[in-house]
């Protein structure tokens, strides 16, 4: 642990490969968040604060404890004064168990990333007294623990992600639909996956779960030499979910694939945007504490917060 | 190193193989597992810009692998080759052989021939020994080793040139096979130390003749020089007459003829003429022939008069164009029948014989009758061939009769009555022959006939065979013992003889023992009868037949006795046939004549194969294994060839090369193997571990 905070410091954040050698998942998100949380309170931002909402005109059959009375007294009319959900966020985590997560070109895998990734904002929230919950899939839903916040249930969600991914193919869309169909709540929606799927699927799902309320936030997980195809000789390309194989000479296949793929990366970008959800990409050589950091800058950029209801 | 099937070395081609695999550097053996491949494409591999080589020692062995292969089948073998090269000191035998058969007569060919002689006697060394043969049809020499030994050495190349400036082609065929035993013979009569060679000067025609030549057992230092004289123009067409029509009569149904066209022609239209001296020709018959084709054809009708030759015009090379043809005369034959009976009496035998011989093309037959009494003074001429007795002879004319019978004729006794009975025992000679008169009940038919008789075999086909159309109504028995050195041809369905063959002296006695009249037999009337006397005839005849067509080089058996001098008449001066002689070789064509009593006349043409003129096949001289000097032409068209031949396979066959090619190909395999797998082994070890194989 000083070692790691060590490393922390010198680099202004949690050495990746230092982390991903703790063996522990809660471990890892608990050093995570004590870093972030640091940032946090050095940071100008509050991070997921109690918010004024918005107001609205009062109509009857509204709760008569929420009228603003000091309107009222400025403008002669009934508005509703509405907050965001203080109290209960109800977070779930969607975490992406393909077998295409199981690659890495480094010491760990994305699926490692992406476990310490979901641990640690489920540490983070559950500090926070949200209530997290959890859904891994791959072409179907593998484990759903419902967000709750209550001892053992922090626990039972890292035993959870503890689990080695095992699927077969990424499908999101089924996943998506399950969760449509049992979080009727609405609430914070973290889809941590590498989105090697068709974009079309990813659309149709994601856009039934804003349509339901939900605030969704897409994590992508990738490899660096996912990204880079940063390969020199010519090799036997075997898919891990579909378990072909295929010669390529990467010499003369890079361009090609850096293409597809970033017209891929752009696709799911343009979705989410059009859908209103955040998308990050993370590549798995990054420090997580950046990460969360990077990602509520964003947040704050965008002057987004996360919606909270006052009695979900 | 020569190949047998040297299309096969266009597998080493598959050496471009392993290059390109190594160049395109798909090793499949470096399996990465990736995320997803939905982004890539399946690109055709592609050579590596870099041009760089991997595994250059196991890429080595793969071409090498593959060289081995390609070469195992196509099955080399290594020729042997006889160095040349020897001591200048020692002499050389040389045998000059020169082509003068009548192909040599094409244009151009003559000086070229005498040429290459000369240049030939000019590379000879003053220590050498030199000979010259001319050959067509037979080997002669013109300039032997002993003269050229015995004469003293400043003269001797004066004395060779000098026998080649009165050398001309002849008319002759090409036995080029008799002529190089003949010059190896002579090489080998003279035991020598020294190197020996035979140069031969020829056209190579294709109609040369290479007999004799298989098999033969070379001598180790006997080298031979083919040196091939070309004519100044290619092509040839040639008259000869159509086989199975020599003796045909040209003055009525016209002589059928064959025209051959070299297949190297340039020229396919000719004409045929009849031709008297080389300028006047008359009925002309245009002929198409197509180069390396023949046509069949008749041709026109002999103009009346001596002297003509049938010509074929159109063809630049001549010496083989005109076509000599003897004017058929019809051969007299005298028969001599002895009878009473009338010319008309339609009972009797005599009438049924005197209408069984025709006059013939061949034959002109004349059947002449003498009352039994009457054979005085007859059966002297040269032309009797025949005697049939129909009535019982004086016992002073039988010596006379067997006489005629030991000179070689045919006599015919038809025992038509139990009076004959007499002469048979007479003519015989051999005490009594009971002879009686068989009981037939309706009819005897002929059996066990033997048809391996001379007389019989002309019958002896399925189609001919059947006697049993013929009823006897009558015959005669007879003993058959009681004849000693008689041969019983046929026998009646009861067993008693029919045919007897008595042999006398070197003719024959035939005894039918029955008689060809309607009363005794319907043998007359069977279509068995007239092929049965003109096969009796055939049998009396003691001189042979001349043939009328003979070709220049070939011998002509003259016929007629031979106990005279006897002189021939043709286009060249006269030639003597001595007593005892029938033997005549013509030099030249032409139309030749016997004289004598009566003159015959025979026609002699140039060798039909003299007319395919075309270089010979390098594949027919190859297979006869034939001990060409190292560097000669011949030699090197040869081996061009030679993948196409017998001896080549055999040479494969014994030296095998193609199985060490295979067992080089085996261990090439293996090390193929041992060095792929110790390369695969290496590079995984060294593999890092975030790559998964």
């Amino acid at each position: 642990m000083p070692e790691i905070a060590a490393n922390s410091a010198r680099n202004g954040f949690i050495d990746t490969r230092t982390l991903m050698q703790i063996r522990s998942l809660e471990l890892r998100a608990r050093i995570v968040v004590q870093g972030f949380w640091n940032g946090i309170h050095r940071s100008p931002y509050h991070g997921f604060s109690v918010e004024f909402s918005e107001y609205r005109q009062y109509v009857p059959g509204d709760d008569p404890r929420y009228v603003d009375w000091r309107v009222y007294a400025r403008s002669d009319r009934y508005y509703i004064k509405k907050f965001e959900d203080e109290t209960n966020l109800r977070c779930h985590l969607l975490v992406d168990q393909s077998r295409s997560m199981t690659f890495g070109s480094g010491d760990w895998t994305k699926a490692d990333y992406a476990h310490t990734l979901a641990a640690t904002l489920a540490y983070f929230l559950f500090q926070q007294g949200d209530a997290v919950g959890l859904l891994s899939f791959d072409e179907s839903i593998r484990d759903y623990l419902p967000a709750r916040n209550r001892p053992g249930h922090l626990r039972q969600l890292m035993l959870s992600l503890e689990k080695p991914a095992a699927g077969q193919t990424t499908s999101i869309a089924k996943p998506l639909q399950r969760i449509v169909e049992l979080v009727n709540k609405r609430g914070l929606m973290v889809l941590i996956s590498d989105l090697l799927a068709p974009v079309e699927e990813l659309e149709a799902k994601l856009g039934r779960l804003t349509a339901t309320g939900h605030d969704v936030v897409v994590l992508r997980v990738l490899d660096p030499r996912e990204i880079d195809f940063d390969f020199e000789d010519a090799l036997l390309f075997h898919d891990v979910e579909s378990e072909k194989d295929l010669f390529i000479d990467p010499s003369a296949a890079k361009r090609n694939y850096l293409q597809r793929f970033a017209e891929h990366g752009d696709a799911a970008r343009a979705v989410c945007s059009k859908l209103g959800a955040d998308y990050l990409q993370v590549t798995t050589d990054e420090p997580l504490d950046q990460v969360l950091a990077n990602y509520l800058r964003q947040r704050q950029r965008r002057g987004k917060t996360i919606q909270r209801h006052a009695n979900a | 190193m020569s190949f047998l099937a040297p299309l096969f070395l266009l597998g080493g081609l598959a050496i471009a193989g392993p290059v390109l695999f190594h160049l395109i550097r798909r090793n499949t053996r470096e399996k990465f597992t990736f995320s997803s491949l939905m982004f890539l494409r399946a690109d055709p591999p592609k050579v590596t810009r870099k041009s760089r080589l991997e595994d250059i020692l196991l890429l080595l062995v793969r071409c090498a692998l593959l060289a081995v292969m390609a070469l195992a089948f196509s099955r080399p073998f290594m020729r042997n080759t006889v160095t040349a090269g020897h001591d200048a000191t020692i002499g050389q035998r040389i045998v000059l052989l020169i082509d003068t058969s009548a192909s040599m007569q094409r244009a151009g060919i003559w000086e070229k021939t005498l040429t290459e002689a000369r240049t030939a006697l000019a590379d000879v060394q003053p220590s050498d020994s030199f000979s010259i043969l001319t050959f067509n049809g037979q080997t002669q020499p013109l300039l032997r080793f002993d003269q050229w030994r015995d004469l003293p050495e400043p003269s001797r190349l004066l004395a060779a040139r000098e026998a080649l400036n009165g050398l001309q082609p002849s008319w002759g065929s090409t036995h080029l096979g008799n002529a190089i035993l003949t010059a190896a013979e002579l090489l080998e009569e003279n035991p020598h130390t020294g190197p020996q060679q035979i140069i031969v000067l020829t056209d190579r025609q294709e109609g040369a003749q290479l007999d004799g030549l298989q098999g033969h057992d070379w001598p180790g230092d006997l080298q031979l020089t083919l040196k091939t004289v070309a004519p100044t123009a290619v092509g040839n067409a040639g008259l000869q007459l159509a086989p199975g029509h020599a003796t045909e009569d040209a003055d009525s149904t016209g002589q059928r003829v064959r025209v051959t066209n070299s297949g190297d022609a340039t020229r396919e239209q000719f004409q045929l003429a009849w031709s008297q001296g080389d300028t006047a020709h008359t009925n002309t018959v245009p002929v198409y022939v197509p180069a390396g084709q023949s046509r069949t054809l008749t041709a026109p009708r002999r103009p009346a008069g001596p002297n003509w030759q049938l010509a074929l015009l159109g063809d630049s090379e001549t010496f083989d164009n005109t076509l000599h043809i003897a004017p058929l005369t019809p051969e007299p034959v005298r028969i001599h029948y002895l009878g009473r009976e009338s010319a008309e009496d339609t009972e009797a035998m005599r009438f049924y014989l005197e209408r069984a011989f025709s006059t013939t093309r061949l034959q002109h037959v004349e059947v002449l009758t003498h009352l039994p009494s009457a054979l005085e003074g007859k059966l002297a001429h040269p032309d009797d061939r025949l005697l049939i007795i129909g009535e019982p002879i004086e016992a002073e004319h039988v010596d006379r009769v067997r006489q005629f019978a030991e000179s070689g004729h045919s006599v015919l006794l038809p025992l038509k009555s139990d009076a004959m009975a007499g002469t048979l025992t007479a003519l015989a000679k051999s005490g009594p022959v009971p002879l009686s008169e068989a009981s037939v009940e309706k009819y005897a038919l002929l059996s066990q006939v033997d048809f391996e008789h001379p007389l019989l075999a002309p019958f002896n086909e399925p189609r001919f065979s059947d006697f049993t159309k013929i009823n006897f109504w009558k015959h005669r028995t007879l003993d058959p013992a009681r004849l000693p050195g008689a041969r019983v041809l046929a026998r009646f369905d009861d067993g008693d003889p029919a045919l007897l063959d008595l042999p006398l002296g070197s003719g024959h006695l035939f005894v039918l023992t029955s008689g060809w009249h309607p009363v005794d037999s319907q043998l007359a009337l069977a279509s068995k009868f007239v092929p049965l006397l003109y096969s009796m005839l055939e049998l009396g005849q003691t001189g042979g037949r001349l043939k009328t067509a003979h070709f220049v080089g070939q011998p002509v058996t003259l016929p007629g006795e031979s106990d005279t001098a006897r002189t021939v008449t043709g286009p060249g001066p006269d030639a003597q046939i001595s007593a005892g002689q029938n033997g005549f070789h013509a030099d030249q064509p032409g139309l030749f004549t016997l004289q004598g009593s009566r003159p015959v006349t025979f026609a002699v043409n140039v060798p039909a194969r003299e007319s395919r003129t075309e270089p010979l096949a390098p594949e027919r001289l190859d297979g006869l294994n034939l001990p060409f000097a190292p560097g000669s032409v011949e030699k090197a068209e040869i081996e061009q060839n030679r993948e196409q031949t017998l001896i080549d396979e055999q040479l494969e066959k014994r030296q095998k090369i193609w199985r060490w090619l295979i067992v080089a190909a085996i261990m090439l395999v293996l090390l193929e193997t041992w060095l792929g797998g110790w390369l695969w082994r290496k590079p995984t070890a060294a593999k890092s571990p975030g790559e998964v194989t």
